[in-house]
C-alpha cells in the first residue's frame, strides 16, 4: 500500500505527459492481459501489489496550468461544437456499433471540464450546463478571470482526441468511473463498471434484508475487478441488515486487482474487503474452512460471447481487458457454468447466488440448468431497461 | 440659525451631495443578509442617481412587502433634510425598532447560541460521520445545530446593529442639537451628521422591512431549499425559448440573493431553447420565496424565431417543491416499490458489459399519483435514483400538505387560494412592456430588471397576499 501511495506522489509531480502516457501505455497492458493473466494463476493475497495506476485527473495538481475563463468558455464551446461534425465525419464513428451520441458525448465533455477546472463545482456546472446548446458565454469581469486548471487548453485538445479519434473510454481518461454511489478508480486494464451491474448489488442487498442471517456469514465476489460489487456489499450491507459484512473479493488479472486494491483503500474497507488473487474459486480451494462458509456470492464475469466480441463498441472492444469481457467458447458462458457448478460447495444451506449474464439466452438457459440441480427459488431477473439479466438462487437448505 | 442650516444643507444637496463618497462607501456594519449588503454596495451608474437612489431602489420591495408607504431616496432625505426632520423620523422609527429590539431578544439569543456553540464544539456531534455507512443520523443533528447556530447568529447580529444604528442616530440628534443651541458650528460638520443620520435611518429602515417579511416566511416548508423545474408549454422554439428565460431569470435571482443554484436535469430544445429543466436552489428560505412561482407563466412577444416577428404567446409551467432534508417529515411518506416505475434512459442496445455509455439519467414515476421525477446531474445511475427518489418523496409530502390544507379550507368554508396549475404572471414584451401578477396584481414595465432577477416585488406581495389568505 505504502509503495502505491508513493507512486501517487510522483505522477503528482510528472504532469499531463504522464497522464497521457501512462493512458496510452495502459493500453499495452490489455494486449498483453490474457498472457500475464494465464500467469497470474496462482495464489496470492494481494496485499502489497506492485502497480502503476494513473493518476485521477480530478488528482492531479491543480497549479498545473491558469487559463482565463474567457478562454476557458470558447474552447469548451469549440470542442462541444465540433462533436457532431467528428460524429459524422470522423472515421473512428464509421462503424455501426452503437457509438454514443451527441449527447453523451456532451456530458462526457462536460465531465471532462469539471474534473479539470478548479472552480465551485456548482459555478462550473452552472456555466456549462445552463445553456441549453451551448456553454453561457462570460462577460466584462469574468472574462478575464485567471482560474487553474489541471489541463492546458492545448492539452483539452490532446484528450479530447483520445477520446473522439481513438474512441478512449471517458471514464478511462478521468480515470475515475461513477458507480452506486461510490467513485472508484478505474484505468485501460480494468473493466468500467457498468450501470446494470449496480441492480445485482441491490439484488444482492435485497436479499439481506430478506434474510438477515445471511450477512453473518461472509460473502464472495468472484472476479471483482474495480472491486465495485464487493465495497458496495460491504458498505450498505448494515443498512440492509444490520451488520456489516465481511467480503472476500477474487480478482485474477494483477491490474485489475491493483485498482481493487486501491479503492478498498480509499473507502477504508481494509478490513471489511478481503481481496485475493487467483481465479474463481481458486484462492480458496486449499482451505477446508472456506467449504459451506459464505452467506452469499455475487459475480459479474465476463460473458460475450465469440460473435459479439467483433462487433462491440469501439471503447470496449479497443480498450476494455478481453480477459474481463470474453466469456469463453461455451456460448460465452465458461465463467457462469463454472460459477453455478462450484457455488454450492462454498455457500452455507440457503445461501444467496446473484449472476449477471449477457441476456435472456444465458439467464434462461443457466435457470433451467440450476432448476433441476441444488437450488431453490431459482428466478430470472429483468436489468433496468426489462432484459432479463440477472439469476438469482439460494441453495437448498 | 436652523434656516441657515436648511438653506446651506439644501444647497449644498442640490450639488449632489456625497454622490461619489457614498458609491464608494462600504456598508458600515457587518450586515447579517449578504445579498441586501452586496446589493446596497453597488455603485450606481446613473448620472443623476446618488447611492440613495441606489440603495432605496435595492430595499424598495422589502418595504412594500413590509406595508410600508415608505418612499424612495428622496423623499426619505427629504423628510430628514432639517432637525426637527430627523426628530421627527427618529420617533417614527424608534417604537419600531424597540418592539423589534423585544422580539430578538438578544440576551436570549446570546444564551441560547453560546449553548448551541459549546454543543458544536463536542467532539461527538460529528462521530461517525467520517465514516462512509451509517452516520446519517449524526450528520442529520450536525447540520441541524449548524443551521440553529447560523440562525441566532443572525439574530444576534441583526438585534447589535439596529442598536448601533439607533445609538448612532440618537448621537447624531444629540450633538445637532447642540450644535444649533450653542449657535456655533460649521455647516460642514451639520451637513454631514445629518447626512450620516439619514444614512443609518435608511439602513434601520431596510432592516426592519426585510426582518418584517422574513416574518412572513412561516410556512410549513418555506425554510427548505427548492427544487424548482420548468417545463415550456406548447408551442415549439417560442416556448423553449421562454422556458430558457425563465431559467435564467431564476438563475440570476438566486445568484443575487447569494442563494446556490445546482442545475439537477436540462434537456435542451431542438432549435434553440430548453424544454425542461430543473434546478435546486439552496439557501435560507429559498422555498418560502419561491413557492409563489408555481404555476403558469405566460409570455407575449413578437417572435424572434419567426421572420414576420409576429406576436406570439408562449407558455411555461414552473413547479417548486421543498427539498426536505428532515428525515422524520420523509420518513412519514411510505413509498412502496411497487409503485414506482423506474425507467432508465439507457438507450438499447445490448447493454451490460457489451456497452460503455455514460447513461445514467433516471426517471421515477410514482404510479399512484402520476408524479414524475426525473435526474441526469449525478454521474451514477444510483446517485440519481437516490436524488430522484428523494425529490419525489418532497413532493409527495407537499401533496400530502396541500391536502390537508384543502382539507381545512373545506371545513372553514373557504375558497381554496392556491390556484396552482393556472396562469399567475403575464409577461407582455410587445406591444408595451408589462410583468403583472394576476393574484397580487403587482405589475411593472421594468422587464429587463425582472428578468435579470429582481423578484422581490412579486415575491413579497405574494407573502403578504399568502399571509392575508392563511
Amino acid at each position: 500500500m505504502i509503495a502505491t501511495r508513493a507512486k501517487g506522489l510522483r505522477y503528482n509531480v510528472l504532469g499531463r505527459q504522464h497522464i497521457l502516457s501512462v493512458l496510452r501505455g495502459g493500453r499495452r497492458h490489455v494486449g498483453g492481459g490474457d498472457a500475464a493473466r494465464a500467469k497470474a494463476w496462482k495464489t496470492e493475497e494481494a496485499g502489497g501489489m506492485e502497480q502503476n495506476l494513473p493518476l485521477p485527473l480530478c488528482k492531479v495538481d491543480e497549479k498545473r496550468s491558469s487559463v482565463r475563463l474567457g478562454a476557458l468558455v470558447r474552447a469548451y464551446n469549440e470542442l462541444r461544437g465540433a462533436i457532431a461534425g467528428e460524429l459524422s465525419s470522423s472515421p473512428s464513428f464509421k462503424r455501426d456499433d452503437h457509438a454514443p451520441n451527441e449527447e453523451n458525448l456532451c456530458t462526457e465533455l462536460s465531465w471532462l471540464f469539471e474534473d479539470s477546472v478548479c472552480l465551485d463545482p456548482a459555478e462550473l456546472r452552472r456555466l456549462l450546463r445552463s445553456g441549453g446548446n451551448e456553454c453561457r458565454s462570460v462577460e466584462g469581469e469574468d472574462e478575464g478571470r485567471v482560474i487553474r486548471s489541471r489541463l492546458t487548453l492545448n492539452e483539452f485538445q490532446d484528450v479530447w482526441h483520445l477520446r473522439l479519434r481513438e474512441r478512449l473510454p471517458i471514464q478511462y481518461i478521468l480515470g475515475m468511473a461513477s458507480w452506486y454511489d461510490l467513485e472508484l478508480r478505474v484505468g485501460p486494464g480494468v473493466l468500467i463498471p457498468r450501470p446494470e451491474t449496480e441492480v445485482l448489488l441491490d439484488l444482492a442487498l435485497g436479499a439481506l434484508g430478506e434474510e438477515r442471517g445471511l450477512g453473518s456469514h461472509p460473502w464472495l465476489d468472484l472476479g471483482t475487478g474495480t472491486g465495485a460489487l464487493a465495497i458496495g456489499l460491504a458498505r450498505h450491507s448494515e443498512g440492509a441488515c444490520g451488520s456489516r459484512v465481511r467480503v472476500e473479493a477474487i480478482e485474477a488479472s494483477e491490474n485489475a486487482a491493483a485498482y481493487a486494491s486501491e479503492n478498498i483503500e480509499r473507502y477504508g474497507l481494509q478490513d471489511g474487503v478481503r481481496l485475493f488473487r487467483g481465479s474463481w474459486f481458486e484462492p480458496l480451494e486449499a482451505e477446508e474452512r472456506h467449504r459451506k462458509a459464505f452467506g452469499g456470492i455475487v459475480s459479474n464475469p465476463p460473458y460475450i460471447t465469440d460473435e459479439e466480441m467483433i462487433g462491440l463498441q469501439d471503447e470496449v472492444r479497443l480498450h476494455e481487458p478481453r480477459s474481463a469481457l470474453f466469456g469463453g467458447a461455451t456460448r460465452g458462458m465458461d465463467g457462469l457454468l463454472h460459477i453455478v457448478e462450484e457455488s454450492p460447495k462454498y455457500l452455507v444451506p440457503g445461501g444467496f447466488l446473484g449472476l449477471e449474464t449477457g441476456g435472456p439466452i444465458q439467464a434462461t438457459h443457466l435457470g433451467s440448468l440450476m432448476r433441476g440441480q441444488a437450488w431453490d427459488r431459482v428466478e430470472v431477473k429483468p436489468d433496468l431497461q426489462g432484459v432479463p439479466r440477472f439469476l438469482v438462487a439460494r441453495t437448498r437448505k | 440659525m436652523r434656516t441657515r442650516t436648511t438653506r446651506a444643507l439644501l444647497a449644498h444637496l442640490s450639488r449632489g451631495l456625497g454622490a461619489g463618497s457614498r458609491a464608494a462607501r462600504s456598508c458600515p456594519h457587518p450586515c447579517p443578509h449578504p445579498c441586501h449588503c452586496a446589493r446596497t454596495l453597488v455603485p450606481t451608474k446613473k448620472p443623476g442617481g446618488t447611492a440613495w437612489t441606489t440603495r432605496r431602489t435595492a430595499t424598495r420591495g422589502l418595504a412594500a412587502a413590509a406595508g410600508q408607504q415608505q418612499g424612495n431616496g428622496e423623499s426619505l432625505l427629504g423628510r430628514v433634510e432639517s432637525l426637527a426632520g430627523l426628530h421627527r423620523e427618529l420617533e417614527r422609527v424608534r417604537p419600531k425598532v424597540d418592539s423589534c429590539l423585544a422580539l430578538l431578544d438578544r440576551e436570549e439569543a446570546e444564551a441560547a447560541l453560546s449553548a448551541k456553540e459549546e454543543e458544536a464544539a463536542s467532539p461527538d456531534l460529528w462521530e461517525g460521520s467520517s465514516s462512509h455507512s451509517q452516520a446519517a443520523g449524526g450528520k442529520e443533528n450536525a447540520a441541524q445545530l449548524l443551521r440553529d447556530i447560523t440562525a441566532l447568529k443572525q439574530r444576534v447580529a441583526l438585534a447589535s446593529d439596529l442598536e448601533k444604528l439607533l445609538g448612532d442616530i440618537t448621537a447624531a440628534a444629540d450633538l445637532l442639537d447642540l450644535e444649533s443651541e450653542g449657535g456655533g458650528g460649521s455647516e460642514g460638520v451639520e451637513a454631514m451628521l445629518l447626512e450620516e443620520a439619514a444614512f443609518a435611518l435608511g439602513e434601520v429602515q431596510s432592516l426592519i422591512d426585510r426582518w418584517e417579511v422574513e416574518k412572513l416566511l412561516e410556512g410549513r416548508f418555506d425554510r427548505y431549499a427548492a427544487c424548482l423545474s420548468i417545463n415550456a408549454g406548447a408551442g415549439g422554439t417560442d416556448a423553449q425559448d421562454w422556458a430558457q428565460i425563465l431559467q435564467r431569470m431564476y438563475t440570476r435571482w438566486a445568484e443575487r440573493r447569494g442563494f446556490k443554484a445546482t442545475l439537477l436535469e436540462v434537456s435542451p430544445g431542438e432549435e434553440a431553447g430548453i424544454k425542461s429543466c430543473s434546478m435546486q436552489i439552496e439557501g435560507d428560505f429559498a422555498f418560502g420565496f419561491l413557492c409563489g412561482e408555481k404555476g403558469t407563466h405566460r409570455l407575449v412577444r413578437q417572435s424572434p424565431f419567426n421572420a414576420k416577428a409576429a406576436r406570439q404567446t408562449s407558455f411555461a409551467a414552473v413547479d417548486v417543491v421543498p427539498v426536505i432534508e428532515d428525515l422524520d417529515l420523509v420518513k412519514e411518506v411510505q413509498v412502496d416499490d411497487k409503485e414506482l416505475e423506474v425507467t432508465t434512459m439507457r438507450s438499447g442496445g445490448k447493454g451490460g458489459q457489451n456497452v460503455n455509455k455514460i447513461e445514467s439519467a433516471v426517471r421515477i414515476k410514482h404510479l399512484p399519483t402520476g408524479i414524475t421525477v426525473r435526474c441526469s446531474e449525478e454521474r451514477s445511475q444510483g446517485m440519481n435514483r437516490a436524488k430522484a427518489l428523494a425529490i419525489l418523496k418532497s413532493k409527495l409530502v407537499v401533496l400530502e400538505q396541500e391536502k390537508r390544507d384543502q382539507e381545512m379550507s373545506e371545513i372553514r368554508g373557504e375558497v381554496v387560494v392556491a390556484d396552482f396549475g393556472q396562469q399567475i404572471r403575464n409577461y407582455v414584451f410587445h406591444p408595451y412592456k408589462l410583468i403583472k401578477d394576476l393574484r397580487t396584481g403587482v405589475e411593472t414595465s421594468g422587464v429587463d430588471v425582472v428578468l435579470d432577477g429582481d423578484l422581490d416585488d412579486f415575491q413579497d406581495a405574494f407573502l403578504n397576499y399568502r399571509a392575508a389568505a392563511s
